[in-house]
């Protein structure tokens, strides 16, 4: 792996940590001096809705030609909102296309896609081929909440989901149970017995149905069987 | 895992069609046990040539055993059951349907391939058939709901050692039940054409309806291929079952060896679908909640509602059923009876039904 952290050679981090710039050195996150690349929930989700939106916006352009403003002429005079959507549908896309291809090549990350700068150096080739580093792998991921978020997800087996999938329906009543405002008490405690129905025909009982095969039309061999 | 439980009217032959069921299933090479009631000492612990493998179930000595493997226990509560021996246990009510799940649930986990059940006559298979459901429903009703839900969650105090035990026997019988109501499981009714063994069989087939035991197969034996009464009762038994398959088996004038009748007669029989389960629909206002009992009578059915649960009576078998979300807010209006169908009849509670309580 790329990676030009001293100390963590081989380790990759998510794309969305940034560059080898955003976060230059493993230790300085946890050093009092240090810059603070990874910090809470909230840091961290807003710096993935950063990244996010710079890598967008950046395939957009490269998308659109070059030119600062290519994204917002392509958005065709919309609001601004409406040029961000269009810009993240875009870049949403080239993003996935490059990553599912770069998976397929097994190679090292190019592009925009590289989170950590592009100088592969000697006896990192068998890091690359590691690539794409899963969240939570790296080493400042054990720092970021949303790695571990992401971690612990992929750690919960499939069978746990489906098991959770079908017990929704009971999660939802005991929901509505709760909401709902308790239970009934039904009327009280009433013993019902079954009327017979008015569009049906009466239920057979089992003596009913012995005297109703016990007179038989008479056959030849009934006779002879005797 | 398929599981075949062969009950029936006594002297019926279900013991021969479990046999013979048994050793359709070794020819198809599959890995095949037969459980039957007997001494252990009868246990064949290896089956031979097309033979199945045979576990008995012996209450004194499945209980003898169990006392013994409990012996740890007993140790630490001191005399006398530290030193009682299992060898010197008397037969204690409920010891039989007991041992008959001790016996099942050590097979099931053992990864046989089909696991044939000689159940016996129903007035004996019934009681213990049943005992996983009436279990979990007196749990259920004896144990308030916070209990049962830190026991789930594993939040229990230390000292509250009996819900723990309530617990772990809750779940050991739904477990049972899983099993017991899945769609692996079948249930098959042998009887005779004569009036007196088929309705001791008929008899039995609402009170499996009401435990919902998967009865999917019902044999007529010993039918006379030139009585055409006896030929016309499975006609007859198709057209009032259509949820269940029935079969005939002819009678032979010098019955030939049961292991020879088992292998011409029985393999070919093919085990039928599952039969519906109760199932509730709306009708306008009213919800209806659909039980398919055969052969009930009106007169013997009676429903009423305690707490969650729906208390279900037909003749001398009684269930207690978690009422589904939606009719625990409503009231239970009525019921009819449409040929084998109970229909019960709910009505929203007004005082609680969320359409009715938004209004002023």
């Amino acid at each position: 792996m790329t990676d030009e952290t001293p100390g963590s050679a081989g380790e990759g981090r998510p794309w969305w940590h940034g560059g080898a710039e955003a976060m230059p050195d493993v230790e300085a996150i946890i050093g009092p001096e240090g810059m603070a690349a990874v910090g809470s929930a909230a840091d961290e989700a807003l710096k993935l809705f950063v990244v996010l939106r710079d890598r967008f916006v950046t395939a957009t352009q490269s998308d659109a030609g070059p030119g600062p403003d290519a994204g917002r002429e392509q958005a065709g005079g919309e609001s601004p909102w409406g040029a961000l959507l269009g810009q993240f549908a875009a870049g949403a896309v080239k993003a996935v296309g490059e990553i599912a291809s770069a998976a397929t090549q097994q190679g090292p990350r190019s592009g925009s896609a590289t989170p950590s700068g592009s100088g592969a150096g000697p006896g990192e080739a068998e890091d690359a081929a590691d690539w794409p580093v899963l969240p939570g792998e790296a080493a400042a991921c054990s720092y970021c909440p949303i790695c571990q978020a992401i971690a612990l997800f992929r750690s919960v087996p499939m069978t746990t989901w489906q098991r959770l999938a079908a017990s929704v329906v009971e999660v939802a009543d005991a929901a509505r149970d709760f909401t709902g405002g308790g239970q009934s008490d039904h009327g009280g405690p009433v013993v019902v017995v079954p009327q017979p129905a008015d569009d049906a025909p009466p239920a057979q009982s089992v003596a009913e149905f012995l005297r109703s095969i016990q007179d038989p039309p008479q056959g030849p061999g009934d006779a002879a069987a005797q | 895992m398929r599981t075949v439980v062969v009950t029936g009217s006594a002297g019926s032959g279900s013991s021969t069609v479990a046999l013979g069921l048994a050793r359709g299933h070794v020819q198809q090479g599959r890995r095949t046990v037969l459980v039957r009631q007997g001494a252990a000492s009868a246990e064949a612990p290896e089956g031979g040539e097309q033979q199945p493998v045979t576990r008995t179930v012996d209450p004194l000595a499945w209980a003898g055993a169990t006392w013994d493997a409990a012996a740890p226990v007993r140790r630490l509560l001191g005399p006398p059951w530290s030193t009682l021996d299992g060898h010197s246990l008397l037969p204690v009510p409920g010891l039989s349907e007991l041992s008959w799940w001790g016996v099942l649930r050590q097979v099931w986990s053992e990864g046989w391939d089909t696991v044939v059940v000689d159940a016996g006559p129903v007035a004996a298979s019934l009681p213990w058939l049943t005992v996983p459901d009436t279990a979990v429903g007196l749990l259920r009703r004896t144990s308030p709901l916070a209990e049962r839900a830190g026991a789930a969650a594993g939040t229990l105090e230390a000292g509250s050692w009996h819900l723990r035990a309530m617990a772990w026997l809750d779940s050991e019988a739904a477990e049972l039940l899983d099993t017991l109501r899945s769609g692996a499981t079948s249930v098959v009714v042998v009887t005779e054409p004569n009036p007196h063994q088929l309705g001791r069989a008929l008899q039995a087939l609402a009170p499996m309806a009401l435990f919902e035991l998967p009865v999917t197969d019902i044999v007529v034996n010993r039918v006379h291929a030139r009585r055409s009464h006896e030929l016309a009762v499975c006609d007859r038994l198709r057209e009032r079952l259509p949820d269940i398959a029935v079969h005939s088996a002819a009678e032979r004038r010098r019955p030939p060896p049961p292991l020879d009748l088992a292998t011409e007669v029985w393999p070919s029989l093919t085990l039928g679908p599952r039969p519906p389960r109760p199932r509730v629909g709306r009708t306008g206002e009213q919800f209806v909640w659909h039980w398919r009992l055969p052969f009930a009578e009106r007169e013997q059915v009676a429903a009423t509602i305690a707490g969650e649960d729906m208390v279900l009576t037909v003749g001398p078998a009684r269930r207690s059923v978690p009422l589904p979300s939606v009719l625990r807010r409503c009231h239970l209006q009525g019921a009819t009876m449409s040929g084998p169908v109970l229909r019960l009849t709910f009505l929203p509670d007004p005082a609680i039904w969320p359409a009715n309580k938004e209004e002023p």
